[in-house]
């Protein structure tokens, strides 16, 4: 008995399916607006440089209003790609899902470096820009600690930031984080190896957005294809559309990456794992990841293929803090931002766990 | 190489010979017509020898100009009044300061581009040996994923074989392309991660990095003879920002901490006028911390770090309330901090936020 089993009239009847599909998405393709970058009001409450401090708005009608979290939530977003990703659209919004829950939202938009900002360095985001914002916001609400999120190098960022400025952070929540870029199925870092990070850098300056997206897609090239061929299935539904491009939007949104910040991430991270044997140094200090003694909470996704999940879950062995927790999610590495099941789930969990603090 | 060698050279002579002239209106129309002649076969004669010297064989001899341009010397030059050479003398003077300096600048120019064209030439040709070496990688990067397409062939074989051990069977078009994706999908995800892929991606990205390096070196290279701004000077400049940047970020950050400071010191002396200069011997004295009788005492031992004994110690040192504590800057806690020997406590564990935050909630 042969495998194929298709007949020709199921051929036929398959792709007339599959025009109609095309057809009638195209008409939705057609009438499709200009897609938000976030959505949830806010106020920029601090700027530096190309820097915005976001401070979403509260419903003032929400009852959860009153049991708003007195330590503020301050998103640190990864250098690469945009920050909304926390914020695509109400149904898929963690922003919006952590300020009903209670807590008061702060969130770093880096903007878009262009080629003055080619120097700036892992110091400079980490004791300039973040350090900048975590005071304007203990200043702001007259505090000393804040609590603070980091999503994938974001996360990265504020374990580093946790490290050098211990006593400003209450509590730590990392998501899709990458921390032992040397697990053996992290394809990024294998890859990396052999680069030459300072002919890299050196000549091409920031490294440009465009190279990092390609980068990105080329990690499951063919599943690259087949999602579209999985956009096409959904086409016909406007609603399902909008949700598709607007991650299309996100994804090929992609700033350009810091020189020189790129240079150290490629370097100490990537190829040398540093801080994992704590020989980490940025500007003057060693990143000693025993310092991290505040609580942790780190979420990272089963199917990250970006990140896999053996490198999130390395934190727990690397930290001093002896309040430390994971949350696994059944998902890809952008599935707890986006996916509509991560709504009813991430946001929830993390402020439950940082409400009990 | 060798004509910029030649132009140089030929610039150079005629620089020579203009300004060994030492020219005004009377020198050009009394010595110089007289010597017009004399002065053309020596200048034509430098540029002879400049050839012979640089190599390069002259097949034909230099034009008769000199008897042309004596004639026409002649014509265009009616004896001058003395009046009129003053003014004359000051134009011709103009002049010839503007053809010194563009024939300075020529010189500049061309010898600029000389002294760098050795080197010129080596950047392009090492950019063309960096595009060879791109171009190989490539070649090695794309025949490897050839051969990951046949083995994908192949396991797709090998998987539709399976498939037909297990009496399992395709029923859509849609049905053999996910199949389709999915063995390619593992099959690619397999080489990306051996150590072969890890070699000839490191060899694309590197050699194509350099080769773009080596075009932009030779580039650079080109622009320096124009004395136009290269990436290097961009670099320099920027580096000087971002210092500037950083020292603002300190700067920033002093001014707020001194500003903090000196809200406390002065809040209780900003109500009074400060009119008369004694004020600065009044303010001068530091003043007592708040006093601790005016403070109501606070459970201190709230504060994470602290325990009964230091929560006695402070009491001794005065300090009894969340307020008071919250109130200390940094230097003021570092200060505590030494007072109590505590090596650096205090700050570590912020006993000053934790007690801001524990005054605010009462």
């Amino acid at each position: 008995m042969s495998v194929f089993e298709i007949s020709n009239e199921a051929i036929a009847q398959e792709l007339s399916d599959f025009q109609n599909k095309l057809a009638s998405g195209a008409a939705n393709l057609a009438v499709m607006k200009e897609l938000p970058s976030g959505v949830t009001p806010h106020d920029v409450v601090f700027e530096r440089d190309k820097l915005r401090l976001l401070r979403y708005r509260g419903n003032p009608t929400h009852k959860q209003n009153d049991k708003r979290n007195k330590t503020p939530l301050l998103i640190v977003y990864s250098l690469i790609n945009r920050y909304y990703m926390t914020d695509l659209s109400d149904r898929r919004s963690m922003v919006k899902g952590l300020l009903e829950a209670g807590q008061d939202v702060y969130l770093i938009d880096w903007g878009y470096p262009d080629a003055g900002d080619r120097f700036t360095t892992l110091g400079d985001y980490l004791n300039g820009a973040i350090d900048a914002c975590v005071d304007d916001i203990c200043h702001r609400h007259s505090i000393a600690q804040i609590n603070m999120l980091g999503i994938c190098q974001g996360g990265t960022l504020s374990l580093c930031y946790g490290t050098l400025h211990t006593a400003k952070i209450r509590n730590l929540v990392t998501i899709v984080t990458p921390v032992d870029f040397h697990v053996p199925d992290f394809m990024l870092s294998h890859w990396a190896k052999n680069i030459d990070a300072d002919q890299l850098v050196d000549t091409l300056g920031n490294i440009p957005g465009a190279m990092l997206s390609a980068l990105f897609l080329s990690l499951k090239p063919y599943g690259t294809v087949s999602k579209y061929m999985g956009m096409i299935d959904i086409m016909d539904d406007a609603s399902a559309l909008k949700d598709f491009m607007q991650i299309e939007k996100w994804i090929y949104d992609s700033p350009d990456h810091v020189g020189e910040t790129f240079r150290q991430f490629l370097k100490d991270f990537a190829q040398e794992n540093k801080w994992v044997d704590g020989t980490l140094e940025i500007g003057h200090d060693v990143v000693d990841l025993q310092k991290i003694t505040m609580p942790v909470l780190n979420i990272y996704a089963e199917k990250d293929h970006l990140v896999p999940p053996a490198s999130s879950k390395a934190l727990g062995g690397l930290i001093a803090s002896d309040d430390y927790s994971e949350l696994s999610f059944d998902g890809g590495h952008v599935g707890p931002f986006v996916s509509s099941r991560a709504q009813k789930i991430i946001p929830p969990a993390i402020s439950k766990w940082l409400d009990s603090k | 190489m060798l004509q910029c060698t030649k132009l140089h050279d030929i610039v150079a002579a005629h620089n020579t010979f203009l300004l060994e002239e030492n020219m005004n209106v009377e020198n050009l129309s009394e010595e110089l017509t007289k010597n017009w002649k004399q002065a053309q076969q020596q200048f034509w004669k430098n540029i002879s020898s400049q050839y012979a010297a640089s190599g390069a064989s002259l097949s034909t001899d230099f034009p008769n100009v000199t008897e042309g341009l004596d004639q026409w010397w002649a014509l265009m030059n009616p004896p001058i009044s003395k009046q009129a050479s003053e003014q004359a003398n000051a134009t011709m003077k103009q002049a010839m300061d503007m053809g010194n300096a563009f024939t300075q600048f020529i010189e500049g120019f061309s010898r600029a581009n000389g002294d760098t064209s050795t080197q010129s030439v080596e950047s392009w040709l090492s950019a063309m040996e960096q595009s060879f070496k791109y171009r190989q990688s490539m070649n090695s990067y794309m025949s490897a994923l050839s051969a990951q397409g046949l083995e994908s062939v192949e396991a797709l074989r090998e998987r539709i074989a399976g498939m037909e051990q297990d009496g399992e069977s395709i029923k859509s078009l849609r049905e053999l392309y996910e199949l389709w994706i999915d063995v390619n999908e593992a099959v690619y995800s397999k080489f990306s991660m051996s150590q072969k892929f890890q070699d000839i991606y490191g060899d694309l990205v590197n050699s194509c990095i350099a080769f773009q390096c080596g075009l932009d070196s030779a580039v650079e290279s080109q622009l320096k003879a124009f004395k136009v701004p290269t990436k290097q000077t961009q670099d320099d400049l920027l580096k000087q920002l971002d210092q500037e940047k950083r020292d603002n970020e300190a700067l920033r950050k002093q001014i707020k901490t001194l500003e903090e400071n000196d809200k406390g010191k002065t809040a209780p002396a900003a109500k009074k006028p400060a009119a008369k200069p004694t004020v600065t011997k009044t303010t001068a004295k530091p003043k007592a911390d708040p006093k601790p009788a005016a403070a109501k005492p606070d459970d201190l031992t709230k504060i994470k770090g602290i325990g009964p004994k230091f929560q006695k110690h402070l009491t001794t040192l005065g300090i009894k309330s969340f307020a008071q504590l919250a109130k200390l800057s940094k230097q003021q806690a570092q200060e505590l901090d030494d007072k109590m020997e505590l090596n650096g406590r205090l700050l570590r564990d912020n006993w000053v936020g934790q007690a801001a935050e524990l005054g605010a909630k009462q």
